[in-house]
């Protein structure tokens, strides 16, 4: 017997879209306050100067302060060419944050039984191609957020057009940062894969969008991360 | 009378030289990089014409990470001699090899192995052999296909393949092409989320197995895949007449780093306590505690990937090897600090290292907190000598 008549490829899996037993909305919102929160108090203490493993060390202690420092993966925070790693790479050890340089923080807390997850990059002193790359993350995250608003995208499309808008502005893709589930914890027994590889519209609240671009010349890169809302949630 | 030609003995004949299955070391250059699936990789290694690497459908080889870490994976072919071998690799956020190494491999780049390994191997018969797997428990049960198939004969062999949607059956186009080819193979995708338009099987690949097949005498069945789907198999088809442990072969992929499997030289041993039952590990030194007890089989839950992030791997140190183990530092005690629930002795796996002065060390994994796989592979581990 061959299974031939059931070539029929998915369209949809909106069962990667499941929640567990302790999932609220309204906590999930909570977190991802707490979590926007933290990223800017963690930026808010990053100074030239400042070695990047102090920096990964304060950033914790931040959180131990607010109560979030259990995670569903470890705190980044990465300064200079450091920013072109990946989620997960090893930072090349010891480097100084310069007095016009680039810095950028990814963390994922969770909250009692909630995860958060969001990044940003920040720019100290001056150095106007890092501050446009900075501002292109984030400007590159709210077109794919609007993008995915407006349309029906599914989650490979979405990154399909997001790494066209980013070569628009000049940047390359970070691909191997490309989105994924957030739930009630731990997400990872539901989808631990990216949202690029779904092949249905991904719903609000449930996802992560994840932009990182990189300067094609390999000088530094940048990194934005939030949840997939509409734009009443990124007024002010 | 069918009489099953085990081509791996025959390959040895002509060889004829070193047994099998002796894991060696050896240097192998990557030849390929495949991207099967948005999170799988194939790789396929060139083998020196050194010392000869033999192994049986079904093992699985150890690439070394150069600190003692190693991380496993089975071999996606039979063997042929000379042949180069295809490991699959599911990437992990955060996984040492699936994610750090592997992004920076390239085609030309040298892996150290070691190996091969496993138990699971293909065992002659007459009744259909049941292969049932899940994700990139494929690979081994694609070497043992392909073997089965290599040695000729009537045998029927029914691949149970399951995912949650179609592309994660990444290899199902060389399947179906197979099936066509050898009227004796059938494979089965079996969905348990597909979308509207899946015509084909639903569910679960034990509970599909269970609606073939009513009698399981004289059948072999092999299971890869996480620990969870193999304990639900061998518990759903125990259920049917015929089933034989003795017949029933699995191989679990663990799944916070699914490869991670028996370290090849045990020099200590812990002792594991859960649900007041107490069994012995031997484990290699110079690993942390959370890969130990991941390369013994336990199924762990590490979700941070070992970066004292997630508190998942948490463990109690018995009294008695409390002040014998070097204190927490600063990173694991904030984490614990941070955690709900902790109490004297509590500590993370995935920050203590394992070395010759932790022989004997005793821990409690508790049960609550840890994955269901863990019952089923806590089980699986042989009792303290009376």
């Amino acid at each position: 017997m061959t299974e031939l008549a059931m070539k029929t490829e998915p369209v949809a899996n909106p069962d990667l879209e499941a929640v567990g037993a302790k999932f609220n909305e309204e906590k999930m919102l909570f977190v991802r306050d707490r979590t926007r929160g933290a990223i800017h108090a963690i930026a808010g203490r990053v100074k030239p100067g400042m070695v990047e493993e102090d920096a990964v060390d304060m950033a914790k202690d931040i959180l131990a302060d607010l109560g979030m420092l259990k995670g569903w993966h470890d705190v980044y925070v990465r300064f200079g060419t450091n920013t072109l790693k990946t989620f997960g790479a090893a930072s090349d050890p010891g480097v100084v944050l310069g007095q016009n340089d680039v810095f950028f923080i990814d963390i994922g807390p969770v909250w009692k039984d909630w995860e958060g997850d969001g990044g940003a990059t920040f720019v100290v002193g001056q150095q106007s191609e890092m501050e446009r790359c900075a501002a292109d993350a984030k400007k590159l995250f709210h077109t794919v957020r609007r993008e995915w608003a407006a349309s029906g995208k599914t989650g490979k499309a979405l990154y399909d057009f997001a790494i066209a808008e980013a070569s628009k502005l000049g940047w390359e893709l970070n691909m191997d940062l490309s989105g994924h589930r957030i739930s009630d914890f731990p997400h990872e027994v539901i989808y631990p894969g990216p949202l690029a590889n779904i092949e249905f519209k991904p719903k609000r609240l449930l996802w992560v969008l994840e932009i990182h671009i990189r300067d094609p010349q390999n000088r530094f890169g940048a990194f934005y991360e939030d949840m997939l809302l509409d734009d009443s949630y990124f007024q002010g | 009378m069918y009489l099953g030609i085990d081509m791996n003995q025959l390959l040895e004949r002509e060889n004829g030289d070193a047994a099998p299955g002796a894991a060696i070391r050896l240097m192998a250059t990557v030849i390929r990089l495949h991207r099967f699936a948005a999170d799988v990789t194939g790789v396929g290694l060139a083998l020196p014409s050194g010392p000869r690497f033999r192994y049986q459908p079904g093992q699985y080889v150890s690439v070394l990470l150069g600190d003692g870490e190693r991380r496993s994976f089975s071999m996606a072919s039979a063997y042929k001699p000379g042949a180069s071998i295809e490991l699959h690799v599911r990437h992990r956020a955060g996984g040492r090899f699936s994610e750090t190494a592997l992004r920076d491999l390239k085609v030309g780049h040298s892996l150290e192995l070691e190996g091969p390994f496993g138990q699971v191997q293909w065992r002659q018969g007459l009744g259909p052999a049941i292969l049932m797997g899940t994700g990139t428990g494929v690979a081994p049960l694609k070497a043992l296909l392909e073997h089965g198939l290599i040695g000729g004969g009537q045998r029927e062999m029914w691949l149970y393949w399951g995912g949650r949607a179609l592309p994660d059956l990444y290899l199902r186009d060389h399947f179906y092409t197979l099936a066509q080819k050898h009227p004796r193979m059938h494979f089965i995708p079996v969905l348990s989320r597909p979308d509207a338009g899946w015509a084909g099987r639903r569910g679960y690949v034990q509970d599909v197995v269970a609606e073939d097949f009513a009698d399981l005498h004289n059948a072999h069945i092999y299971a890869c895949g996480s620990g969870i789907m193999i304990d639900a198999a061998r518990a759903r088809l125990a259920t049917l007449a015929g089933f034989d442990e003795d017949r029933f072969f699995c191989d679990s992929f663990e799944p916070a780093f699914p490869m991670a499997r028996k370290a090849a030289s045990p020099t200590l041993s812990l002792f594991v306590t859960a649900d007041r039952v107490t069994k012995p590990v031997r484990v290699a030194a110079g690993v942390t505690l959370l890969s130990a007890l991941k390369n013994s089989g336990l199924t762990v839950l590490s979700v941070c990937g070992g970066k004292a992030s997630c508190g998942t791997c948490k463990v109690n140190v018995v009294e008695g090897w409390r002040h014998r183990l070097p204190g927490p530092e600063r990173t694991e005690r904030r984490l614990l600090a941070n955690l709900d629930h902790i109490g004297p002795g509590d500590r993370l796996a995935c920050q203590i290292h394992l070395t010759q002065d932790s022989d004997g060390l005793a821990i409690n994994v508790g049960s609550a907190t840890w994955p269901l796989g863990l019952r089923h592979s806590f089980d699986q581990l042989e009792n303290v000598d009376d």
